[in-house]
This record gives C-alpha cells, structure tokens and sequence, in this order.
C-alpha cells in the first residue's frame, strides 16, 4: 500500500513539474524586404521632350527628370543585376498634388516604406510604381500645379504623361519590365484629380483609377456646389473680403491656401489666352510675365463664362458629356477626409452620387480622423495610400 | 537544529537573486498547506503560513518549527493585440496575432519560525518572510510605423512589468481561552521593487506648432520607470472553536502604502526624414533620427489593498478535513498611480510629462474550498478550489498586469512526516478566462491610453515545495 502511494505521488509530481516548463516561440517577424525608390537615375534616360516644350511660363526641366520617381519591387531585375529574367510588372502612375515633387511625395507619405511594407506583408504583390507631379518650381512663375491640364501657358501636361510617359515606360519593359495590360492610375488630390482626366483621356490605358482627396465635381454654378458654396467665400475670406484684392499667389501661401489653389486650377482651366487682353475683373496677372489668368468669380458672384471653361475640365461633367463610357469596366477607388481643408468631400459624396446614378462600380471611403488630428487634406494620406495600394493591387 | 535553520537560511539566500520574476498581483501559494487546500485555510491556520492567513491559528502551534517553503510558477499568458487610435489608425503594435511574452519560471522563497515561548502558556511569536504580491511579464509588443525612419533600432522588449513586495512578517499569537479561542497580531515590513516600461507617444502637435501629419503624428518614447521603496501594515485574526468538529475564523489586513522613490528614463526615437527637414528647417531638431532622453526622478505610494477574511473549518471524522472561506480584498486602492516627479521635469522633447497611471481597479470577493485526507498515519492528501474574480476593468487591462480575467484555481498536493521532519508539495493549476477588450481609454484624457484592447488567453502552473522542521 504504501509503496503505491509513492510511486503514485512520484508520478505525479513529476508531471506536474513538467507542466508549465514548456518555452514557447512567438510567431515570426517578417524581415523586411526593400524595393528601391528614385527621382532621377543613371538607369534610366528620359527622352521626353516634347509635349511641354514651348510653355510659357518656362518650366525648364521638360526632360522629366525631377518629375518622375520611380518605386521598383524588391527582386526588380534593374535592382538585381539579372537582365536575364523577363518578369513583367503591373505599373501604378502615381500623380503628385498640388506644390510637390515626387521626391516630397516619398518624403511625406512614406511610399516607399509602405510598398515594402505591404510586399513584406504579403498584402500586396509586386508593382511599380511611378510618380509623376507637374511640379512648376523651375518656372518663371511657380503657381504650385498644373492641374496635368492641356495649354499654352503651362504645356501640354495630360499629352505629356498620357502619350510620352506612359507609353515609353510601357515600352521600354526591358528595363521597368512593365507589363502593358496592367496599369493602374491614381493620384493624391490635385494628382487624384489628374489620374481621373487621364483615364477619360486614354481609356483604353488603365485598369483601376483611384483619387484620394481630390476636386472631381466643382458644381458648376449650382448654389450648393463646390464653386459656389466654398471657394468663393472662402476666397474672399482669405483677402479680407476685397475682390480687387485677390492676387496671384505665387508661390503656394500657407495663409492663403484656398486661393494658392484656386489659381493653379485657374492656370490650369482658364488661362487667359489672348496675352494683350486685360480686360474685364476676372483677370488676374500672373507676376513676372505677360500671362494671366481667369478667376471664375466676381463681385457679385459666379461668373458663367468662366465657369463654362473649369466645366470643361470638371470630371463630373467630361463624363456627362464628351466621354461618358470612359470608365466602364474599371475599378474605381474613391476617398477624402471629412474635415478636408478644400472641402474636397462635399465634391467627393457629389461625385461618389453620380458615379452610382451612372451605374459605375466603386468605392468610396470617406474617413474621419482621432481626437486632436481632424482628417484633413493630406494628415492621413500615409494611412490611405497604404489602402489605395492594396486595393490596386488586389484588382489588377 | 542550528544547523536545519543555517541551512535554511542558505537556501533562501541563495534564491533571492530570483525576485523579481513574479506574476500575479497577489501571488497564490503562501504557505503549501494553505495553498493545497484553494487558500481556505483561516479557519485551520495549523501552520507557519498562518502568520498571512490568520495569525491566530499559531497559537494551536503543538511545537516550535521552521519551515522554507519554494513556489514556482509557470505563467503561460497569450495576448493578441487590437490596439489602434480611433478610426482604426495603426500605432505601430503587432495587432491581429497572438503574442506571447517571454517564458519563465518565477521562484518565490518563503520561510518562516515559531517558537513555543517556555512558560508562557500557548504564546507563539516568530517571523515569517513571505512574497505576498508581485506581477511581472516582458512582451515585444511594438515597433515604430513603416516609414517612421527611427535611426537606433526601438527595443524589442518594449512592454514589461516587474514589481514585487518582500514582507518581513514578525508575528505574535496566543490562546485567549483554553482550547476555544485564540487571538493573532502580525505587523508587515514591506519593500517594494517596481519596474513599469512601457511605450508612449507624444503628439507632435505639442511641440510643432500643427503637428505633421502620419506617420509622424506621434513621435515614439520608451518610458522605463524604476523605483523602490518600504512600507508597512498590520493583520490580525481570530480563531473560535466552536465545537470538537467546528471552528470559525476572521482575519484582517490592514492596507499598506509602499512608498517608492526612483526615476523614469525616458526615450525619444526620433525619426529621420530628410525631405521634410528640407522643406521646413524648423524641423531639423526632430526629424534628424537619433535619441532624445532624461531621467527625471519621482515619487510614487503604491497602494496595496485591506483585506478582510471569514473561514469556517469543519471535522467530520479523524481522516477528513473540509474547509471554506470567503475574503474581500479592496483592490479598488489600486486606482492610480501617481507619479511625483520634481517641479520643472518634461519630456526629452519639452512636452508636458505623463503623471498618473489610472488603474481603477474593483473590490473583489473571492471564495475557496479545501479537503485534506488523512490517508496513512504520516501521509495527508490535500485538495482544493477557489474562484477569484479579476479586479481589472477593462479601462485599464494590460498584458503586463498579468492579471487578465477571472480564475479558477485547482490545487492538488501532499505532505509526508517523519520524526520532526515534514515536507510536501502541491501542484496548482490556473485557469483564467478568456476575454476580449474592443474599447480604448483614455481615462484620464492625459494623451497615454491607459489599457490595451485585444484577446487574452492564460493558464497559470504552479509548483510548491516545503520543507518543516519541529523543535
């Protein structure tokens, strides 16, 4: 009896000793792997000359070369040193806002980071990614953008990224190894707004389009659009409530941030095109040179045939009219912060109505911020462009 | 004799290098009896642990004895982290998988001697050295943005807590009437050991006027507080025989205030980013990457809580002994803690210093139940249970706590005795509930959420080794 007891309470202390001496292993942290993120580069030559060549506000640099970077994935043949492989690579054109560089573009948000971080993760499969910007600060004048508009003032930006860019970095596979029948465009506000002309423009060009904070319905001269309801007053209340007081903002004025883009997009849609005429109030000079612009608003309020030139540049309106089948079959990705500065959301939910009265697919996030950070224009553009590439991705 | 105490003594020596390691806040398994039995132990008391449980069973002591006693637990948490700013904003922690933090074995050496005082009838005195509290885990939990562009790599483990009490115990206990009722007093002499470390974000809108916007909205700091510090208590108990068969029991412990002095070093990651230090110069000082740290020093009392504790302890045969008791502890003392740090301390960075910690922890009230079997002349088999409620709300839980949700206790242990010799084990089994926190605090609206949603998971094993020795 008793040696039962020990051999019985041996076995059992010695289990019990067993139990809880186990170490376990955490799961492993993926090493991060890196892609490589450039603005100009011995690897590639831009042979872009073209389409911008002539402006007028004399951007010099039309070679493209502070106008392009360029993210390749990790394993990108270029990065590797192994020509031999002929992977191709789904492309995403990236277009800068307002006042940035691609280069800014990396800095502020991250780009780089954030596509290797998502490759690491696996939420997101190899793409290149290049950013393109219309940036202005090698002009006589520096409005902040272009508004990747077509004139003669700033060149022909659309014809420049949709016939130049694209193309040559499409056929120049052997080096970016692109993959043609996979592109996606989008772009971050005043980019966002140029990836959604560029699709209307060469439709046959992308598969996703995506805008993130960006200008994409202006209203017209409807009381509730965005002209009317916000950037008029807003504009004036940026110049103490003086109409004749509204100048050219050159450069970007932090002070007043309405107006910086109100006349980039003037620059963009309504340049004045006869250069000896200074008539009427709507005319603004643009310093240093013989050009101005058209502000598309007066004393008394919005000023129809100014308004009429920004509408055949508005989104909304290009898909009501000139190119209403543009966007079928593509996906289309949509958001903007509801605190935005610009009030780009009250265009966005405008947008985001007419894109389902039209019948298209899409998505369209509209996101708040935390306590103490409102989502404003670009606070949050680090967190949404992690999910503007994994939505890319996942629909390529 | 001498030479079993010297001997003892040496062994606990030996292991203090150990502490430290604990976890739990209250640390189940004083006393291998005691614990054997799920802690429903006031109203038997027949002990050294009686010194923490009711010191007015040592006065029923029949000799003078020393025992060592050793418990080691094997805490074997997981936790998956669901932690992110309003709207869903990643912070940098590990969220959506399980994590568990590093494994160990804690070892807690308890030891405590009464003596039988010659000629005077039934009065015990002696001192016990006990490790009532402690917690303690260290987790890699965190690691900065994507994109953040810290240049000194941030620590992997960045989210820890050790704290432990050592109570030295001197206890006096005597028969108030023969062979019906005893009385105990014992007085806590309690040294605290606090490390808290844990992960802090400052806003950069309080020190760039606007902030920057993500991922540089909140600039990263290591905050490493160490401080220690003494304290000290009472507790006192009853014990009633109401019959051959029945005895009764109440004990109480008054609250201790442990006051810690040490220092917080605080460290700021800082990231590197050259194109927004070219665009804004203002910028230089914060986003060149490197470190920016200080040590401020700080006050802090430790609020350990008041406990009040009713036992019965029924006889119903010579072999069997069934016990139960109930207890109420006041963890709700445990509501902040407060850092004092000197006039003038901030941030590396200037920014306004984290003060308080809330914790806002609830009373609890425990049960237990105990069985112990005589099942040879020198072999006792003991049982028990015990369900013990979590004081931690879900405003303030924390992986590092340790203590998560609520607790089943298993107990199951022996001891053998020989001549003046006994030793026994008892082999303890925690069962903590899951549980899943979705809300983020901020308690006190300080900036510093105060609790960390996600999943937790636990089970807790114990061992306890005693040794007893009768003079």
């Amino acid at each position: 009896m008793r040696k039962l007891w020990t051999v019985s309470l041996a076995i059992l202390i010695g289990a019990s000793l067993l139990a809880g001496c186990a170490k376990r292993k955490n799961p492993v942290i993926s090493t991060k792997i890196s892609g490589m993120y450039f603005t100009s580069s011995s690897l590639f030559a831009y042979p872009f000359n073209s389409a911008l060549a002539g402006n007028k506000l004399g951007i010099t640099d039309i070679s493209g070369k502070t106008k392009i970077g360029t993210y390749l994935p990790p394993g990108h043949p270029a990065i590797q040193g192994n020509p031999t492989s002929f992977q191709k690579y789904p492309a995403l054109y990236l277009l800068a806002d307002f006042d940035q560089t691609p280069e800014l573009f990396d800095s502020y948000y991250q780009l780089q980071a954030l596509a290797d971080q998502l490759l690491t993760t696996g939420e997101m499969d190899s793409l290149v990614i290049v950013v393109i910007t219309s940036d202005m600060r090698t002009a006589t004048a520096n409005l902040g953008g272009t508004f990747y508009a077509n004139n003669f003032l700033i060149g022909d930006w659309l014809t420049y990224i949709g016939k130049e860019v694209i193309p040559w970095i499409d056929t120049t596979y052997i080096q970016y190894r692109i993959d043609p029948t996979r592109k996606a465009i989008a772009g971050l506000g005043m980019g966002g707004y140029g990836a959604f002309r560029l699709a209307l423009e060469y439709d046959t060009l992308f598969d996703v389009v995506g805008a993130m904070s960006a200008p994409l319905a202006f209203g017209g001269t409807e009381p509730s659009g965005w002209l009317n309801s916000f950037l008029m007053p807003q504009v004036m209340n940026e110049n103490g409530n003086n109409y004749t007081g509204i100048q050219v903002v050159d450069p970007f004025d932090a002070s007043k941030p309405v107006s910086s883009w109100m006349f980039a997009m003037a620059l963009g849609f309504s340049p004045r095109l006869d250069t000896t005429d200074q008539s009427g109030v709507t005319w603004r000079g643009i310093p240093n040179t013989h050009y101005g612009v058209d502000i598309p608003f007066d004393n008394a309020g919005l000023v129809p045939s100014v308004v009429d030139q920004w509408k055949s540049w508005d989104i909304e309106n290009l898909l009501n009219t000139t190119y209403p089948n543009a966007l079928s079959g593509k996906k289309v990705y949509l958001d903007c912060g509801d605190a935005d500065d610009f009030n780009f959301q009250l265009m966005n939910r405008r947008f985001d109505t007419f894109l389902t009265g039209k019948g298209v697919t899409h998505v369209y996030y509209e996101y708040s911020g935390y306590p103490g950070h409102d989502a404003t224009h670009t606070i949050f553009t680090y967190d949404r462009l992690r999910e503007l590439l994994k939505y890319i991705s996942a629909n390529m | 004799m001498k030479k079993a105490i010297v001997s003892g003594c040496a062994a606990f020596l030996f292991l203090l290098p150990s502490l430290g390691l604990a976890s739990g806040i209250l640390i189940p398994g004083i006393g291998d009896k005691a614990t054997s039995m799920g802690g429903a132990f006031r109203a038997l008391a027949n002990d050294w642990s009686a010194a923490w449980w009711n010191p007015a069973g040592l006065a029923y002591l029949e000799t003078s004895e020393f025992t060592a006693q050793l418990m080691t637990i094997a805490p074997r948490p997981n936790f998956t982290p669901a932690i992110s700013l309003p709207g869903g904003y990643d912070l940098g922690y590990r969220n959506g998988t399980e994590w568990n933090p590093a494994d160990r074995i804690f070892y807690f050496p308890n030891a405590g001697g009464f003596y039988k005082i010659p000629n005077a009838a039934n009065l015990k005195a002696g001192v016990a050295v006990l490790f009532p509290y402690g917690m303690g885990s260290r987790w890699n939990l965190f690691s900065p943005l994507a994109g953040y562009n810290n240049t000194v790599p941030f620590p992997k483990n960045n989210h820890e807590v050790n704290f432990v009490v050592v109570d030295v115990h001197p206890t006096i206990a005597k028969e108030l009437v023969k062979d019906k009722l005893s009385a105990g007093l014992g007085i806590s002499i309690q040294n605290g050991d606090l490390l808290y470390h844990r992960t802090l974000f400052i806003p950069s809108s309080d020190f760039i006027s606007g902030g920057l916007g993500r991922p540089y909205d909140n600039f990263v700091m290591d905050s490493k507080t160490q401080a220690e510090g003494w304290g000290w208590g009472v507790n006192l108990g009853l014990l009633f025989k109401v019959t051959p068969q029945v005895n009764l029991a109440a004990s109480y412990r008054t609250p201790v205030n442990i006051d810690l002095h040490g220092a917080t070093k605080q460290t700021v990651y800082l990231p590197d980013n050259e194109g927004l230090r070219k665009a804004d110069t203002t910028l230089i000082p914060y986003l060149s990457g490197g470190l920016a740290y200080n040590k401020p020093s700080l006050d802090l009392t430790l609020k350990l809580p008041s406990e009040f504790g009713f036992g019965i302890a029924y006889f119903p045969s010579e072999k069997f002994t069934l016990t139960a008791d109930i207890a109420w502890t006041q963890w709700s003392r445990f509501d902040q803690w407060e850092l004092e740090y000197r006039a003038g301390s901030t941030t590396p960075l200037g920014t306004a210093i984290p003060k308080m910690v809330p914790l806002e922890w609830k009373d609890i009230t425990s049960f237990s139940l105990g069985v112990e079997y005589s099942a040879l002349e020198r072999l006792k088999l003991r049982a028990g249970f015990s369900n013990d409620p979590t004081p931690v709300p879900d405003q303030t839980i924390s992986p590092m706590f340790m203590d998560t949700a609520d607790k089943n206790r298993l107990n199951i242990g022996g001891s053998y005795a020989w001549q003046k010799y006994e030793i026994g084990y008892n082999f303890e089994y925690i069962n903590v509930k899951d549980r899943e926190v979705t809300a983020f605090g901020d308690l006190n609206s300080d900036g510093v959420y105060d609790n960390f949603p996600g999943k937790y998971t636990s089970t807790v094993y114990g061992s306890h080794f005693y040794f007893t020795y009768r003079f």
